[in-house]
């Protein structure tokens, strides 16, 4: 797009999240911030610096309707994410939000279908799909050269289990944090139809008091016949540790990053690397690429991805695991109806 | 009113000069405009499109054609020049005459003269100057100097570094180049001087083994440097204009307690297993290997400009990497061991 035709953005949510995106926005072509919304004035002020916009405001709704404002992007807490969607999608701009829509299966499916009945352009931040090793999965699976999928393989340990008051309005472990893997899982695989899960408490009791899991397992059988399992954990005392693995009839791809710094350190008889410390240094370049894609996207008139949908079906999976744990047996995901 | 003053008299940020808006120009102008302390006033280049290419990525107001033009404006306190390689030095001069702070993209100039003439300037006038070895900055190497600096290894013993780029650069650009030594392996140099200390004296092989080019710009695309530095520990550096396989970018120091590789694989966090074994991928060149190293470079100088404080690599590494480089090209062209102090 030529310097003429810059994209207005209207920027809400200024938390440590917020800062990364506004910083990203700041390095894109094309694009430029007008307005940047916070009901805090202190963060709202940070961010207006942060990305050289013309003016900083406290009433979000402000934001979205503000002159110059062709897109807006929220990283606003995840339950307004939904009606701030539906004020942007209503007032006619392209919208780019953090995942979720919402917690529950009927206000996102409302959203869905607003969305779909106003022809709107939304995505939604599941940035591990911009991850260039993601990206380069999808794309030999899709080349076939994986051959017949047989099996799906993923790991998640966070390096710091949250906050107790995090906890309470998360929607708990698997919608909060196994829904990145269950959303990579369909990425790469395909739909599941049907899952099993395990979950414990080993870590910490403020799980059990928020009566969710720290630990848990969940098997998946997808409708393409392949297997899969995610191991999930809250806890990860040697960095942040994230591996997928598809295994097919000729080949089988590892997404995996064990090393943060280039630097490998020899003493003392062993080899040291370092690792990851957390999300935002691991998927830095996802976070970034995923923005990207967005606005090349708008700017090209073609629908981005992943849209509502994406978000819709990976929430029905993610609760199809939640009551599986709770119910203690195979759930079929077709059960899970808004 | 101090220099630190009068750079923040724009709204509180730097007010700063984009000078040459070609590929790493691009590169500089997009960091440049995530910098919330920084603002681009002007992007310049002799062409015109190239400059309005950039202007957007910098977030900058103004473009012009005359870098004159852009050094005579009392609004800019600082400039990034990452024009043309014969132009830094006379860039540098006329920048530092009237008080900006300067960083350039290395080399100052190819030869000692013309470098030790420029930098005379910046430091008669005191203001900030930056070379951009943006290696020093790269995560890998940032954290193997932390380590050295704390005795992690002891005394050190041995330097070893391989550069090889991914092909070798068109016949006009080797023809201003300076040469293998002073335009490739001197990044290798300046990271053996960051790393293990001063060289006192090198012995230099080259040869064309693939580049008709070379041969015919008296130039090699082929080359294995030895290095004794001043502390007695010995290194070599392989330097090749070509590898087939991507960017090839390896150092390696050996001390008495240990050792430390700086190696940056697989550039894709993706193994592909099949039947023959298994796959991972290179980085292509330096813009993909070293792109988060071109904006820390970049924050360190502004961050240094901001707080008062003397950027680095300055002047005197700027002098004394070139030195290396020069002292590796007459080696190789004398077929001796040349001492630093020759040069």
């Amino acid at each position: 797009m030529s310097a003429g035709s810059t994209i207005g953005v209207a920027f809400l949510g200024v938390g440590r999240m917020g800062e990364t995106h506004l910083r990203n926005l700041a390095g894109l072509n094309g694009v430029r911030v007008v307005a940047v919304a916070d009901t805090k004035p202190e963060a709202a002020e940070r961010g207006k610096v942060l990305a050289q916009a013309e003016i900083a405001l406290t009433e979000i709704d402000e934001a979205i309707t503000y002159p110059g404002v062709d897109a807006v992007v929220i990283v606003t807490p995840t339950e307004t994410h939904a009606e701030l969607i539906e004020k942007a999608v209503t007032a006619g701009k392209a919208v780019f939000s953090e995942k979720p829509i919402a917690l529950d299966l009927l206000e996102t499916s409302r959203i869905v279908d607003l969305v779909k009945a106003k022809g709107a352009f939304v995505q939604i931040g599941f940035m591990r799909r911009f991850d260039p090793g993601y990206v380069r999965a999808k794309a030999r699976i899709a080349a076939g050269e994986l051959g017949k999928l047989e099996t799906f393989r993923a790991l998640s340990r966070d390096t710091y289990p949250p906050s107790l008051k995090f906890l309470m309005g998360s929607g708990g472990l698997f919608l909060d944090m196994a829904v990145h893997d269950l959303d990579l899982a369909r990425f790469l695989v395909g739909e599941v139809a049907e899952v099993q899960a395990w979950g414990s408490v080993l870590i910490d009791e403020r799980f059990a008091q928020a009566n969710d899991a720290d630990t848990a397992v969940t098997l998946l059988r997808f409708h393409n016949g392949v297997l899969g399992v995610a191991e999930t954990s809250r806890r990860s005392n040697w960095g942040y540790d994230i591996r997928t693995e598809v295994a097919g009839a000729v080949g089988k791809v590892v997404i995996e990053a064990p090393q943060k710094t280039p630097l490998l350190f020899a003493k003392d008889f062993s080899s040291s690397y370092d690792h990851f410390e957390n999300f935002p240094d691991r998927f830095e370049q996802a976070y970034r690429l995923q923005l990207e894609s967005f606005f090349r996207d708008l700017q090209a008139g073609r629908q981005p991805s992943p849209g509502p949908e994406d978000a819709l079906e990976t929430l029905r999976l993610a609760i199809a695991v939640t009551r599986s744990w709770r119910e203690k047996r195979p759930i079929q995901v077709s059960e899970v109806q808004g | 009113m101090g220099f630190r003053d009068q750079c923040f008299m724009d709204n509180n940020k730097i007010s700063v000069a984009l000078i040459g808006a070609g590929r790493i120009g691009q590169e500089h102008a997009r960091n440049l405009a995530s910098f919330p302390d920084v603002t681009v006033a002007v992007v310049c280049d002799p062409r015109r499109e190239a400059a309005e290419l950039a202007r957007p990525l910098a977030r900058a107001r103004d473009v012009s054609e005359s870098a004159e033009e852009v050094l005579n404006r009392d609004d800019i306190a600082a400039v990034v020049i990452c024009t043309p390689t014969d132009t830094h030095a006379d860039l540098i001069g006329a920048a530092a005459a009237t008080g900006k702070a300067v960083f350039c993209e290395k080399p100052v100039a190819l030869d000692l003269d013309r470098t030790q003439r420029a930098l005379r300037m910046v430091a008669e006038k005191g203001v900030p100057f930056q070379i951009g070895f943006q290696r020093r900055f790269d995560t890998g190497y940032a954290e193997a100097k932390k380590r050295l600096d704390a005795g992690a290894l002891g005394r050190l013993d041995q330097f070893r570094a391989v550069g090889r780029d991914p092909g070798p650069p068109p016949k006009e650009y080797l023809a201003n180049s300076g040469g293998l030594f002073v335009d490739q392996a001197i990044h290798d140099f300046d990271l053996a001087r960051f790393l293990m200390g001063e060289v006192s004296e090198v012995q230099a092989w080259g040869a064309v083994r693939f580049n008709q080019d070379a041969a015919e710009m008296g130039d090699v695309d082929t080359a294995t440097t030895l290095l004794r530095f001043a502390n007695g520990a010995l290194g070599v550096v392989e330097s090749s204009r070509q590898a087939v396989y991507g960017y090839d970018i390896v150092t390696e120091i050996f001390g008495e307690k240990g050792k430390l590789v700086v190696q940056a694989e697989p550039k894709t966090p993706l193994r592909h297993y099949h039947r023959q074994g298994y796959q991972m991928d290179h980085y292509h060149f330096f813009m993909d290997r070293f792109g988060p190293a071109f904006r820390a470079e970049l924050n360190a100088f502004f961050n240094a400009v901001a707080t008062g404080t003397s950027p680095s690599p300055g002047v005197q590494d700027a002098v004394d990497s070139l030195k290396v480089a020069v002292a590796a090209t007459r080696s190789w062209k004398e077929n001796r061991p040349v001492k630093l102090t020759e040069v």
